[in-house]
């Protein structure tokens, strides 16, 4: 099983970015109850291995950060849902 | 971390996550009031418009800068709430190409000077379209019954040529914007 996503904020983010289309870093921080450090740690590394996509930009002169799930990151939340299913039952 | 707790999360993640429907609620309110303003008005003082450019410029400028209002209301929306679900990322792309059959619509009616009652049809009959879609795609009702009597107020007055064109454009934006766009905005779930 993947142990990138036994990491509880890493679980957090991949099933919040799952659902949504895109969304950004203060909602990330908002629903994952973390801190910013340990999100951005843990945004970091999904992004270096290919499972999101960060996008920055400003707006009103401030910058902000917006976070996709890539194929391979929806791949992987897939297979991680089917694994941990499989030992559910 | 047990798998029962892993799933758990998961589930409370993804119910973190709700639709977002009071802008386009205020979206369907916004434009149902506009044109139903703008109707009476153009149907009014008809003696005001005195060549094909008149009512062109009238039936884009407007709405064009209703939909630089409206544009900007949803972007600044969307920053507020800090997140765009499949959901109304699908929305939105309906309502962009409806817009873009708007204008589409208007330039061939400039080019070859079609008349009003055709124009009215094309755009009512795009709008209850995208309407009807919308209203299933986010599963309520009166939205999709907007579109719906959008539909059948075209087909009531292709039937009775006699009907006005004030009151088609005041019925059917009504019941197609207004009061479903309404109904959204107080519906218990955007709470």
């Amino acid at each position: 099983m993947e142990k990138l996503l036994f990491n509880i904020i890493r679980l957090k983010i991949m099933s919040t970015l799952i659902s949504v289309e895109t969304c950004d870093f203060n909602y990330l921080l908002k629903v994952t109850d973390s801190t910013k450090g340990n999100l951005s740690i843990q945004l970091k590394k999904l992004a270096e291995t290919k499972h999101i996509n960060v996008k920055k930009c400003f707006e009103n002169n401030y910058p902000k950060t917006r976070y996709k799930i890539t194929s391979k990151g929806v791949k992987l939340f897939e297979q991680f849902f089917k694994d941990i299913q499989k030992l559910n039952h | 971390m047990e798998s029962k707790e892993q799933i758990k999360i998961i589930n409370q993640m993804i119910n973190k996550t709700k639709e977002q429907l009071r802008p386009f609620s205020l979206n369907l309110i916004f434009w149902g009031a506009l044109t139903s303003i703008m109707s009476i008005i153009y149907f009014n003082m008809m003696h005001l418009f005195q060549t094909d450019m008149h009512h062109i410029l009238f039936w884009s400028v407007i709405p064009f800068i209703g939909m630089v209002i409206m544009t900007r209301y949803n972007i600044k929306a969307g920053r507020k709430i800090g997140y765009e679900t499949h959901l109304s990322r699908t929305i939105k792309i309906i309502w962009i190409s409806f817009g873009i059959a708007w204008a589409f619509i208007i330039l061939l009616s400039a080019l070859h000077g079609f008349s009003g009652g055709i124009i009215q049809f094309l755009i009512l009959f795009t709008c209850a379209t995208c309407l009807l879609i919308s209203g299933i795609l986010i599963k309520y009702l009166p939205v999709t019954l907007g579109g719906c009597s959008i539909l059948i107020i075209l087909f009531l007055s292709a039937l009775f040529p006699e009907i006005s064109y004030t009151s088609i454009n005041l019925i059917s934006l009504t019941l197609g914007f207004t009061v479903p766009g309404l109904f959204l905005y107080f519906h218990k779930s955007n709470d």
